[in-house]
This record gives C-alpha cells, sequence and structure tokens, in this order.
C-alpha cells in the first residue's frame, strides 16, 4: 500500500516510531500501567499480550496521546510527545483503532473516513478525492467498504474494517489497533494480517492487541505480555527457534506461574450436547422466519440440555437472529416459539451495558422488578446479595461501586455473560460470548455455557471463531443470506464450513426461490 | 506540569457551576459598570437587600420556593434523558386547579383534607398537561422540547380563557379565595424573624420532597429504571425494560412535581390564583435543574441563588433597572447549559456515541 512515503531512519538512526519510558497511570487506587517502557518499530509487526485489565488498552492509548501519564514520558517521531494530545499524535502519523469503536454511527462510511482528516482543496474536504482515495484503501486492503452506508447498518466487523480504514485516510505511519481480530472469522484475521504485513513492508510500524495466541504464533514479529500493569517482557519472535516454545513461554508470562496446562484442559473437554443425544425436549423453534431482509427463510430447532453454534460471516442474518430472539423485532413471517430467552449481545458497550451505572445496577441490569417490594420500593439487601453472588461468579473485578466504563473490555464481557447466564432461561443465546476476554477468562466461558447446557437450557453461539464453535457445539448450523444453509458435526473443518458459508455449497437450497 | 495545572483549571471551568457562576459574575461586573455603578457597591447592595437581614433572607427563601419545585421538576425528567422544557405551562394549569379546586371547597373544610385535596388537585392538572407529550412521545416518539413548548403556548392560552369564561370573579383575572384550610401558612408564624416575608411552610415541603425525590431515584425500582435509561436507553430495552412506557411516566411525574409549586405561589402566597401568579417559575427551573445538577443539596443552593438574584434586583432597582438581574439570569442559564453534558445528550436527536471505555 502506497499511502504516505516510508519514513526515512529517524534522527537518533533508531527505526522507532512511538517510545514509552517509565511510563505509569493510575486511575485513582487502580495502578493501571506501572513503569513500563516499550519501544514501538517501523517494519515490524509488534504483538501486545495479557490477560484482561493487564493495562494493554491504557499503555497504548498513552503512547496514541490518548490518555495522559502520571509519570515517564512519550516520544513519538524522535521528540517528546508535547503537548500530549491524540492530535499531535496522529499529526506525527500514530494512530489508534480503539478496542470499542469511535466511528459516529449516523455518518455514512465516507463521511467518518473524512472525519478530523486533512482539508484537501483549498481548505474545503473534496469529497471525490476522499472518495478515490477511500476506494484505493479498501482495494489494498482488499475489502468492501460501502461508503454510503451509515455505519449503524453495518455488522460489527464492517465497523472494524471502517476503522482501520481510518486510521490509513489519515496516513498513520504508526497503526497500533486494539483487538481487532477479537469479531473476525479466523480467514478474515489471516486477511486482516496480510494487509497489515503489506503496511509492515512498505515501512509502517503496526501494533496489535490480542488475545489468541495462535495468531501471535504466525504473524509477530515482536511480542510484548504485560501483566497487572507491569511490562514482563518485550522481545522479537525468533522464527529460527523453537517458536512452539517460544508460544508456550508467553502464555506462561500471561497468565504468571504456569496456570497455562490448566486453562487448556479445562477448555478443552467437549462432549455438551451429550444430552441432546438423550432427547430433550424442544427449547426453541423456528419456522420460516422472516425479518426484513436479513432473514429470509430460516428453520432451526434447539433442544433442552443441547448447544448449537451458527457460524457465517457477518452481515447474513446474525444480527436479525438476534433482534428477533431478543424480542427486539417481531417477525415478519414465520413462528418463533420457545423461550424465556437468555442473551448476550455483541456490542457490550451499546447493547449490553450501561456504562455510567455501577458494576451493581449493570449485574442485575433490567431485573430491578424482582427486587421491588409491593410500594415500588427496591429490597436492597436482596438485591446486594444477588449482585454480591453474580459479580463474584463472574471473574470480573468485585467492587460493585465502580462505574462499568472503567473496567477493561474483557471485564465487561464478563459482567454481560454473567448476567445472562444467571438468569434460569430455557434458551441462551450468546452472541460472541469470548469477544476481547482473555484465554483462562474464555475457559471459564466456555465452562459455563456448558453447565447451562447441562442444567437443560438449549444454548445458541453465535460466533466468527470456528474453533470455538467447535469446542462448545454438538452440531454447528451455517448461516447463509438469511437461511441455515447446512447443518455439519462439529468435526467439520474450516473449509468445509467455510464453503457452506460462502454459498458454494448452496446452491441446491436456492434452486426454488427467485 | 503546566500542561496538566492549566488542564485542570480548564475542565473547572467546563464544570456547568462554575461556569455559571463565572459567567454571571463576569456579566453583573460589566452591566452595572455600563450603567456607571460600582459593581462593589452594588454587590454590597445587592448582599444586604437579601441576605443581610431576615426579612431579606426571608424574600430570597420566598422566591426560591416555586423555583426548587420546578427545578426538581425539570431534574426528574432530566435523569431519564428528557428535558422538560414544560414546567411553566405545567405550573400554569395546575395553579388555576389549585385556584380554582381550593375555593370551591366548603369553607370550614379542615386542613388536614383541604390542603392535600388542593395539592392533588394542582398535582394533577400538572401531570395531565404532561401527559399529552408523555403519550406523543411513547406513541409517535414526537421530541419532547417540541411538544412541550407547544403545550406552554396553549395553557398560556387556555388559562386566560377558563378564567375569562367563568372561573375567574366577575371583572377580574383571578380566583376567589381558597378556603382557609387550603393555605399553607407563613413562616412568620413560627419564626418572628421572618415577620413581614411572604416566605410560607412551602419552602420546608419543597426542601423535603427535593430530599424525597432523591432518595427515591436510589431507592425504587422507578426511581432507578429511568436513571438507567438516561444513561443508556438502548441497553435497558434490550432487557425488555418498558423504555417508552418509563419515559412517558418520568414526564408525568416531572409534570406533577411542577405543579406543587403552587404550594408556594396559590397556597403559600396569594391564597388565590390569578393570571401570571408563578409565570416564570417553570423556565428558572430548568436553570436550577442543570445548576444543581442531580443532587438535593445541588438544587436547593440553586433555587436560592436564582431566589438571590430575584430579590436582590429588587434591591438593586433605584440604581440600576431590576431587569438587569433578568439579562444576569439568562447569562447564567446560557453559560451552564452550554457546559452541561445531560443537556446535550437529552436534546441531540442523534446521540453521538461516546467511545470512553476502559478496555
Ligand atoms: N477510565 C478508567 N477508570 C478507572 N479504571 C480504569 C479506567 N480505564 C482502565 N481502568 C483500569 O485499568 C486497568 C487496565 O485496564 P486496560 O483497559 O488497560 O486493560 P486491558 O489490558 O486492555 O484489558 P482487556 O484485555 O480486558 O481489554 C484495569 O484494571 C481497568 O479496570
Ligand atoms: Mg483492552
Amino acid at each position: 500500500m502506497a499511502v504516505g512515503l516510508p519514513e526515512s531512519a529517524s534522527v537518533r538512526g533508531a527505526r522507532a516510531l512511538a517510545v514509552a519510558r517509565a511510563v505509569e497511570k493510575r486511575f485513582g487506587e487502580i495502578r493501571a500501567v506501572r513503569g513500563v517502557s516499550i519501544e514501538l518499530e517501523a517494519g515490524r509487526i509488534h504483538a501486545v499480550c495479557g490477560e484482561n485489565g493487564a493495562g494493554k488498552s491504557t499503555l497504548l492509548k498513552v503512547l496514541a496521546g490518548m490518555l495522559v501519564p502520571d509519570a515517564g514520558e512519550v516520544v513519538v517521531g524522535g521528540a517528546r510527545l508535547d503537548p500530549h494530545t491524540p492530535r499531535e499524535a496522529i499529526r506525527r502519523g500514530v494512530s489508534m483503532v480503539l478496542q470499542h469503536f469511535a466511528l459516529i454511527p449516523v455518518f455514512t462510511v465516507l463521511e467518518n473516513l473524512m472525519l478530523g482528516a486533512e482539508p484537501t482543496k483549498r481548505g474545503a474536504l473534496d469529497e471525490a478525492s476522499a472518495r478515490a482515495r477511500a476506494q484505493a484503501i479498501a482495494d489494498d486492503l482488499g475489502v468492501k467498504l460501502p461508503l454510503d452506508e451509515r455505519v449503524e447498518a453495518l455488522g460489527i466487523g464492517d465497523r472494524q474494517r471502517v476503522e482501520i480504514a481510518r486510521a490509513l485516510f489519515r496516513d498513520a505511519r504508526l497503526l497500533i489497533l486494539d483487538e481487532p481480530t477479537a469479531v473476525l472469522t479466523k480467514s478474515e484475521a489471516t486477511q486482516l494480517y496480510a494487509t497489515l504485513r503489506r503496511l509492515v513492508q512498505a515501512g509502517k510500524g503496526v501494533v496489535v492487541v490480542t488475545h489468541k495466541l495462535d495468531e501471535v504464533r504466525d504473524h509477530a514479529d515482536v511480542v510484548t505480555v504485560m501483566r497487572r500493569g507491569e511490562l514482563v517482557f518485550s522481545r522479537p519472535l525468533d522464527r529460527d527457534g523453537d517458536v512452539g516454545a517460544q508460544i508456550d513461554a508467553i502464555g506462561s508470562a500471561i497468565m504468571g506461574a504456569g496456570s497455562v496446562a490448566h486453562a487448556r484442559a479445562g477448555d478443552a473437554a467437549t462432549g455438551a450436547g451429550d444430552a441432546a443425544a438423550s432427547g430433550g425436549g424442544e427449547a426453541l423453534v423456528m419456522e420460516g422466519v422472516r425479518v426484513g431482509r436479513g432473514l429470509v427463510d430460516l428453520s432451526l430447532t434447539l433442544r433442552e440440555g443441547e448447544i448449537v453454534g451458527v457460524a457465517g460471516i457477518e452481515g447474513n442474518g446474525q444480527k436479525e437472529l438476534v433482534a428477533v430472539l431478543g424480542g427486539d423485532v417481531a417477525p415478519d413471517a414465520g413462528i418463533v416459539r420457545g423461550g424465556p430467552f437468555a442473551i448476550v449481545r455483541e456490542d457490550r458497550q451499546t447493547e449490553g451495558l450501561v456504562l455510567d451505572a455501577s458494576l451493581r445496577d449493570n449485574v442485575v441490569l433490567g431485573e430491578l422488578g424482582r427486587f421491588a417490594r409491593w410500594h415500588g420500593g427496591i429490597d436492597r439487601e436482596a438485591l446486594e446479595r444477588e449482585a454480591r453472588a453474580r459479580i463474584e461468579r463472574s471473574g470480573a473485578p468485585t467492587d460493585l461501586d465502580r462505574l462499568a466504563r472503567t473496567l477493561s473490555g474483557g471485564n465487561q464481557q464478563k459482567i454481560v455473560v454473567e448476567r445472562a447466564l444467571s438468569r434460569s432461561a430455557r434458551v441462551v443465546v450468546a452472541a460472541q460470548p469470548t469477544r476481547g476476554v482473555d484465554l483462562a477468562a474464555s475457559a471459564d466461558i466456555h465452562a459455563k455455557l456448558r453447565d447451562a447446557a447441562a442444567r437443560g437450557a438449549g444454548v445458541l453461539v453465535i460466533s466468527a471463531d470456528l474453533d470455538e464453535l467447535r469446542k462448545l457445539a454438538s452440531r454447528i448450523v451455517v448461516l447463509a443470506r438469511g437461511r441455515i444453509v447446512a447443518e455439519l458435526p462439529p468435526t467439520a473443518t474450516d473449509e468445509e464450513i467455510g464453503r457452506h458459508m460462502l454459498g458454494l455449497e448452496g446452491e441446491r437450497f436456492d434452486g426454488a426461490t427467485p | 506540569m503546566k500542561d496538566v495545572a492549566s488542564r485542570a483549571i480548564g475542565d473547572l471551568f467546563r464544570t456547568p457551576a462554575v461556569a455559571g457562576l463565572a459567567a454571571g459574575w463576569l456579566a453583573f461586573c460589566l452591566l452595572v459598570w455600563l450603567y456607571g455603578a460600582s459593581p462593589r457597591e452594588m454587590a454590597g447592595l445587592l448582599f444586604e437587600g437579601t441576605w443581610g437581614t431576615s426579612y431579606g433572607a426571608g424574600q430570597v427563601l420566598f422566591k426560591a420556593t416555586p423555583l426548587l419545585f420546578t427545578g426538581l421538576a425539570v431534574d426528574l425528567a432530566l435523569r431519564a434523558g428528557l428535558f422538560n422544557i414544560g414546567a411553566e405551562g405545567q405550573l400554569a394549569v395546575a395553579s388555576l386547579a389549585a385556584g380554582v379546586v381550593g375555593s370551591r371547597l366548603p369553607h370550614g373544610t379542615p386542613a388536614i383534607v383541604a390542603l392535600p385535596v388542593t395539592l392533588a388537585a394542582a398535582m394533577g392538572a400538572g401531570a395531565a398537561w404532561a401527559a399529552v407529550p408523555a403519550l406523543m412521545k411513547a406513541r409517535f416518539g414526537a421530541h419532547e422540547v417540541i411538544s412541550t413548548i407547544v403545550m406552554n403556548r396553549i395553557a398560556d392560552g387556555l388559562v386566560g380563557l377558563l378564567l375569562a369564561s367563568g372561573l375567574a370573579l366577575a371583572g377580574s383575572v383571578r380566583t376567589a379565595d381558597v378556603v382557609p384550610g387550603a393555605r399553607v401558612p407563613r413562616l412568620e408564624v413560627a419564626l418572628s424573624a421572618f415577620r413581614g416575608s411572604a416566605v410560607s411552610f412551602a419552602i420546608v415541603a419543597a426542601v423535603v420532597a427535593t430530599v424525597a425525590v432523591m432518595v427515591a431515584h436510589e431507592r425504587t425500582r422507578f426511581g432507578r429504571e429511568i436513571g438507567l435509561i438516561g444513561k443508556n436507553a438502548r441497553a435497558m430495552e434490550a432487557e425488555h425494560v418498558p423504555v417508552r412506557r418509563r419515559l412517558a411516566q418520568a414526564l408525568v411525574a416531572s409534570g406533577a412535581v411542577a405543579g406543587a409549586a403552587s404550594l408556594g405561589t396559590v397556597l403559600g402566597y396569594k391564597g388565590y390564583f390569578e393570571e401570571g401568579l408563578g409565570a416564570g417559575a417553570g423556565f428558572g427551573g430548568i436553570a436550577v435543574a442543570l445548576l444543581g445538577r442531580g443532587s438535593a443539596a445541588g438544587l436547593v443552593l440553586a433555587a436560592l441563588l436564582f431566589g438571590t438574584l430575584q430579590q436582590g434586583g429588587l434591591a438593586l432597582n433605584a440604581h440600576v433597572p431590576k431587569e438587569l438581574m433578568d439579562v444576569l439570569q439568562g447569562v447564567v442559564i446560557v453559560a451552564v447549559a452550554l457546559t452541561d453534558v445531560r443537556l446535550r445528550r437529552a436534546v441531540s436527536a442523534a446521540p453521538v456515541a461516546s467511545t470512553k471505555g476502559a478496555g
């Protein structure tokens, strides 16, 4: 990709695009980043790993000028970042895509790309050239960007791509991506890394936060591990050496004293859905369901005690499926029978949480009726007991008075999942349940989904991560163009599932429709 | 570090209370100076005329009474993310209802019956007036800012019309006197220091109501739910909380509280309703709510501030026109409004996603 010239070697001769020296960042009592020094260089894909709440996002936000450090300094482009603002960081070529997006929903994709970018012609934004440039970036990324679509109409994967395009649009030399692959399918992620590789070869620097060690194994040049706010290490991956051993070392560095094996073992256990074989009743029946243009003719049966995985490329009806099961919309045609439902929605920040409310309010969100007395007052003791029990099960920080906003992304996710699973629903629908959650916590959430099934709930898991589906589900259904086009056993390969997702095998289903 | 300090000061002036007070003070100095008077002298006079004597203090409390009720009303709606500009109209119809019902009770009705009945009529009328925009919001999603403004205009006309068509005493624009039992006694009855001042026990009721409503926000299902809706309606909807119904209920409750302001005007002061009584308190309540920022103490202090300005205008009238105080109030309101996040959120039809999550 040829946007912007490759940077010539900086003044100091080093290729560091951004440097943190002994950076310290506190939020009240919490020391989110503790004296971390790190160099981010051009020509490298730099992976940053660590548990939820380790301080990854905070450190990178400091580097991108979004948070002012309490101590230490940040050097960008050879000089101290001063003033310490995102605008100045962008001016010097550092652009960060946040874990939770910063796009403006009511603007179109193109408008979002142009937002805050430099004027191009006599002080006015030149839309035609912006469009051409956006197109060029999209082509380079190997993706389609619906430039005239409003962002609010896009799914989360598309928004992710728009965010990256936006950073490139601003001529980023150092591109910082906070968990960009959390909601991408493996092939989408591979494609993203290919793009990043091209950027890196053109002389840019790329930083990627990820919880997925196989991505580190396959794509990273340098790996930084953080733990509880501290830097554990930051070093290149030696591709000539034993990569597997290095990845294991990274795994144990992330978790602290060697508990990797434990987490892996915990998560490897399959075998949920066996209950289905023993013939549970129907927990959910959908017949010929149509919702807008998203779901065309969807039929699906979910039995009690069974976990069914839903695979598919985003935008093929997932949003509508969740919406119809969550009761946001009524189906235009067809039958939905079953419930009560507990839903984990994919966008935790807009749909799952009230960010400016306490964790107490958030873990029992929407259930105040249960705690209300006849006079409308709340039984605060009962609420407190329930909230405390849930927060302790969730694995997130347990201070109930904290605002949800102050939790790290993964910890926010734990709250949303725990809330849904704490309700004794007969149908659990989980969209991207482990999005942004670290390895240990993922295993934990998987165990909880299995428990729910074991207790007799029907569980529907919608995920971009096929490994996750294979691990959990007793069967995988493929959603394409608004209907279920295939049902496969969990042993199906990526290629097999992928073919159905792309509709390559779907012709016979389509035969009758116009 | 200079960076940090200047940023901190910048932030301070972006807090509504500080911005409002600073802007108010600057405007005061400027206006007074333009009139050729000395700001310091005028400030001194202003203080003497208000808090300098117990009579002055009583008058401030008197002016603050309806403001506290309407401020509480606007604040209640604002918690749910609604901007109730209609307190003015809600109070007008409520005051008429108080005057009419209070005067038609049998003369000897004891206070324990007369006062609650009259108050209920007033609050009911305020609630009913707010119910129209509330229903429009729940049914059609009509923006409450527009509909409550319209309802203010209608209230204006309707109150005059009803008075003229038989509810007023012949040849006047006022109702008959409310029965003695429906009147709220003056504070001077209990505290002789307030002798001559118009302040009544309604100020006590206003403070108690403010505290009670704040507690209810914390401790009742309704209060908590509207607070959460105000912070993220979509998430509440996703959890099947009846968001539209709650919003409508919040607006109706807000109207009822605004109607209670007639305790300080009709029942605590005049003893009857006449056209224009209590006018301006509804809009003043918006300023109080914005400045008071959702805490009981904040609302009380804000109501006292605006009460002080109103009373102070009278004290300065010999030197500078008392309308100067209206300008001053306007300046404070604008400064507060410009810096208030809640307000921006409530008014903007298309909320911009904020992205400040930790993660
Ligand atoms: N605005 C804030 N206020 C208070 N605490 C915060 C805030 N932002 C982050 N924190 C805290 O700082 C710590 C580090 O958070 P950070 O978001 O950097 O973690 P992370 O490594 O990115 O985690 P994740 O993998 O879950 O995204 C956490 O304990 C978090 O709760
Ligand atoms: Mg993070």
